[in-house]
């Protein structure tokens, strides 16, 4: 633990983990000019360390050998490693009269697999070693197997395909009827057991399983250790269908085109394949390592990677093709994996609520808990649930996809060079950090959050999103779709042009926050729970390193409650799919958790379009929603007509 | 069986406005209670009517008063003058439908002369409306609102998209702006709170909630009126205190059934009483919702609406 004073006029701020001067401030609510997110190339963020300053080769590099020795240092290029005083040059000390409340930002717990003891996984494996065939005993190979499998395991019955079957007679001998088999757990209730693998004996394979979220934006893969539940890699890319539609109705408008659904679903099944095989190749293994994989996404998604029809998910009454899917393997789709290997998809609920939500709630525990809980998938389909252990309600509320960076002209998604940290000081200059570090290329889902939110609170946007007109900074201007805000000059930004936020991505921004809001607000009001009754709210999405809650509270996404009852879960999809990877009650826990759910379709309550209008306002046209905002607000409006803020 | 009490409680009250120079003003707003519950509360300012007059003259839709002004209708002053000294309205509403770049595209300084040629021959307060194209509305509004810096004016449509320009202009020359929004409650209060953020003081708002002509969706609008009311009424909502503008004439006399000939409709009946009675159905309802100001075209609806106005307001 350091702690670092900001002079002129900061308290202490204690520093958590080794962090730069630059993540320190931004942290801590105060200005430091930083244009280039942080890469140390741009020289702006230059302050004087008071004492013994920390070396830092980049801050000599670009401040020069003079001003160096005279204690200035580059913020983001300067790690506090002990305690110290920083001192901010004076022309930027009138921001410290800005009052937006220092940054909340909350890490991503993750998936809770690791903590988590498992001893079930779907796919269970035993050594069999079936009695030799004699003249006196002369059952047939598969009767024999099964029961020295059933010798082995105890338990039912086992299935075995045509296939392998064909198989058998040969392994058992070729290995002198001593062989690992590999059962997969079935069924509505996992019990129904199938032969899936045959291999000899003593052989622990396969290793891996991999867990996949197949979002409407995005596609994630994690590979597994099964025997030790550790997360070996994790890679993503981007749902090759989104050029096909970039939502999921446009991507059912094609499915029902000639052979469109029979493209939708090889090009996402290649996806998967390719993602695997780049976890594999990492992994220093080869892909018959995977034995199963577990796939948690949206209904449409779903069907859709099943082939199964999706026209009548878009027309009322909007009825799914099933909620449990089938049992399915390799073979059935085409995966590049052992044919027998099996794939267990996540239930669905509804036509707009599918696995990847039950996969959320079953990763968020909430099903296990009294705690009233909302849980939000900040997803371009965002869905809701709110509840606990005894009732669930869920909906799901077309946001669109600019929180994942869809639908905003630099967004991008969370990868290295992606904008996150943003403010803006009394000048309208910005304060950014990038992933990584590195020079910004877009902005990425919880960067648009702290954009807005920074702009609103700094005076550049309007209540109603729009961009003030006539400020006095450059960085405001007339673009090609409406007023816009210079984000990044070109010269500081490692693409060829300025990095720019504009009305229309606001706009964007604004009706993806309404329909979440309106989306929740609506659950809350069927079921007659008041703000302060929720314990706890769980938000699941594929942003980047952190959320700032304050600034998804200040643009009114996430209601005003108590900021410690807020949890990040990062990709619960993921995080849910990689528990039942690892385990078959978790998987059957998943089955549970779609059966307890009660979908409320929004689009037939009258009440949400009304919700959604209200709510798209910063914060919100009922500014006695969000208490604590409307005191920042009032903080704000006061300090502007004192003067100490421009207008 | 003992009578239930089916009492209100109210908890807020609707801002008095003033519309127009002193020594001719209107007050409109103030009331305690819902449109005309005077066993409940009070309505210090009966609602007022306004009487329309257009910069383009007389067109369609102009038949069923073309007998009652006459030649006045060519002149936008005489025609004020006619309506004002013979029908006793309360205000005059000026529509500047000759600005319109879609039309004629009258520039700022021409409308700025009608507004002052208008001016010159009424001793009631004017409401100046503009032709609806935002961007015009806020040259032309911006405009007008300077030219009368003596006379306060009461300027529309403001809407979300001009109110910084138009709000600007009437918050330095101490006019009245009309909040105008589509048929929906949210927006209505959120331009309210653009236009006190702007710093334009509650009692110089007017709300528009958008009139749906009868047929024509007008109980979308009565519906939303009457949310404005029980909002600023019961739910404390400080917001959506204004007191309702409602431009009657121009959605109903718009209508096809307003405009067809007994000849074109024989089973629609007389269409002199015909469009009337569309305007006065509208009106009568708007009112009963919580209008505080009429927009009628017809000098008529304007006796039928003034009788109604004292019916109930007879104790």
């Amino acid at each position: 633990m350091q702690t670092v004073r900001f002079l002129p006029d900061h308290d202490k701020t204690t520093v958590g983990r080794p962090t730069t001067i630059l993540d320190a401030a931004l942290a801590a609510g105060i200005f430091i000019p930083a244009q280039c997110g942080g890469s140390g190339t741009c020289g702006k963020c230059a302050v004087r360390v008071m004492g013994e300053p920390p070396e830092s080769g980049q801050s000599l590099a670009v401040l020069g050998r003079e001003r160096y020795a005279a204690g200035w240092r580059l913020a983001c290029s300067t790690d506090i490693l002990e305690d110290m005083s920083v001192e901010i040059p004076a022309e930027h000390a009138r921001s410290a009269a800005c009052p937006h409340p220092p940054a909340r930002p909350i890490s991503a717990i993750g998936g809770a697999a690791a903590s988590e003891g498992f001893s079930d996984p779907p796919c269970e494996r035993c050594r069999v070693t079936p009695a030799v065939p004699t003249r006196e005993d002369n059952t047939n190979d598969l009767t024999r197997l099964v029961a020295g499998i059933k010798r082995a395991t105890g338990g039912e019955d086992v299935s075995v395909s045509l296939p392998l079957l064909q198989q058998i007679p040969g392994i058992l001998r070729k290995h002198n009827w001593d062989v690992e088999a590999c059962l997969a757990h079935r069924g509505h209730d996992m019990r129904r057991r199938r032969l899936v693998g045959i291999c000899p004996g003593g052989r622990r394979n396969p290793r891996f399983a991999v867990a996949c979220d197949i979002g409407t934006t995005s596609l994630w893969a994690s590979l597994l250790d099964i025997e030790t539940g550790r997360e070996v890699g994790r890679s993503s890319a981007m749902n090759p269908q989104t050029p096909y539609g970039s939502d999921v109705i446009s991507r059912i408008v094609y499915a029902g085109k000639k052979d469109g659904g029979r493209t939708l679903q090889r090009i996402v099944i290649e996806a998967v394949d390719g993602l695997i095989d780049e976890l594999v190749a990492a992994a220093g293994g080869d892909r018959s390592a995977v034995g199963h994989v577990v796939i948690a996404g949206n209904t449409v998604m779903s069907h859709l990677l099943l082939g199964l029809e999706t026209k009548y998910l878009q027309r009322a009454p909007y009825v799914p093709a099933a909620g449990v899917y089938p049992d399915v393997g390799a073979r059935d789709l085409g995966l590049d994996l052992d044919p027998e290997a099996p794939l267990f998809v996540f239930p669905s609920v509804a036509s707009y609520v599918g696995g990847d939500i039950v996969a959320g709630v079953l990763a968020s525990g909430l099903c296990r808990e009294e705690t009233v809980t909302l849980f939000i998938d900040i997803g371009t389909n965002g869905e809701i649930v709110l509840g606990n252990g005894h009732w669930m309600l869920t909906a799901s509320a077309s946001a669109g996809p600019a929180f994942e960076g869809g639908g905003v002209r630099f967004g991008m998604g969370a990868s290295v060079g992606a904008i996150e940290g943003f403010f803006i000081d009394g000048g309208y200059e910005p304060m950014i950090t990038t992933i990584g570090r590195r020079p910004p290329v877009g902005i990425c889902g919880s960067g648009i959050i702290n954009v807005t939110a920074g702009l609103f609170y700094g005076g550049v946007l309007l209540p109603n999103g729009k961009i003030r007109e006539g400020l006095p900074t450059c960085r405001v201007r007339q673009g090609d779709s409406g007023m816009e805000y210079v984000l990044v000059w070109a010269a500081d930004a490692a693409i060829d042009e300025d990095i720019v936020i504009t009305d229309v991505d606001i706009e964007n921004v604004m009706r993806a926050k309404a329909a979440l809001f309106a989306g929740y607000r609506s659950l809350m009001d069927a079921a007659g729970t008041g703000m302060n009754e929720i314990g706890r709210v769980i938000i699941s999405g594929a942003f980047g390193n952190f959320l700032d809650i304050e600034n998804a509270v200040g643009i009114g996404l996430l209601p005003d409650i108590e900021r410690d009852r807020f949890v990040f879960i990062g990709n619960g999809s993921l995080a849910g799919a990689t528990l039942a990877a690892l385990s078959r009650s978790r998987f059957r826990e998943g089955l549970e958790i779609a059966r307890g759910m009660t979908n409320v379709e929004l689009s037939v309550d009258p009440g949400y379009m009304d919700r959604y209008m209200a709510a798209v306002f910063l914060p919100h046209t009922d500014i006695d929603l969000f208490p604590t905002v409307k005191k920042t607000l009032a903080a704000y409006l006061h300090a502007s007509k004192e003067g100490t803020l421009a207008p | 069986m003992a009578q239930l009490d089916a009492q209100i409680t109210y908890t807020g009250a609707v801002t008095a406005v003033t519309l127009g120079p002193p020594g001719r003003e209107v007050t409109v707003g103030g009331e305690t209670s819902y449109p005309f519950h005077l066993f409940e509360g009070s309505m210090p300012h009966r609602p007022k009517i306004a009487l329309e007059v257009i910069d383009t003259g007389p067109g369609e839709g102009f038949a069923a008063i073309d007998s009652v002004f006459g030649d006045a209708l060519n002149d936008p002053a005489s025609w004020a003058k006619k309506a004002v000294g013979e029908h006793k309205p309360d205000l005059i509403c000026l529509t500047l439908f000759g600005t319109d770049p879609n039309g004629r595209d009258d520039p700022p300084a021409k409308a700025v002369q009608t507004v002052q040629s208008v001016l010159a021959e009424i001793d009631v307060p004017l409401v100046v409306w503009g032709s609806g194209n935002e961007t015009k509305d806020a040259a032309v509004l911006k405009a007008v609102a300077e030219s009368c810096q003596e006379t306060p004016l009461v300027l529309g449509p403001v809407t979300d998209g001009n109110y910084k320009q138009i709000g600007a202009s009437a918050l330095a020359y101490g006019h009245v702006v009309i909040a105008s929004s589509p048929i929906d409650i949210n927006l209505a209060k959120q331009l309210n709170i653009l236009l006190e953020n702007l710093g334009i003081p509650a009692n110089r708002i007017l709300i528009d909630p958008t009139v749906g002509g009868l047929g024509y969706g007008f109980e979308y609008t009565y519906s939303v009126m009457e949310r404005i009311r029980i909002a600023a009424l019961t739910a404390g909502d400080e917001k959506l205190r204004s007191p309702l503008f409602c431009h009657v004439a121009g959605e109903v006399w718009k209508t096809k059934e307003a405009r067809l000939t007994a000849k074109d409709a024989p089973l629609l009946g007389d269409p002199a009483v015909r469009g009337v009675l569309m305007e006065s159905m509208t009106a009568q309802g708007m009112l009963l919702a919580g209008a505080d100001v009429l927009v009628l075209r017809h000098p008529e609806t304007a006796r039928l609406m003034k009788w109604f106005i004292d019916e109930m307001n007879a104790q």
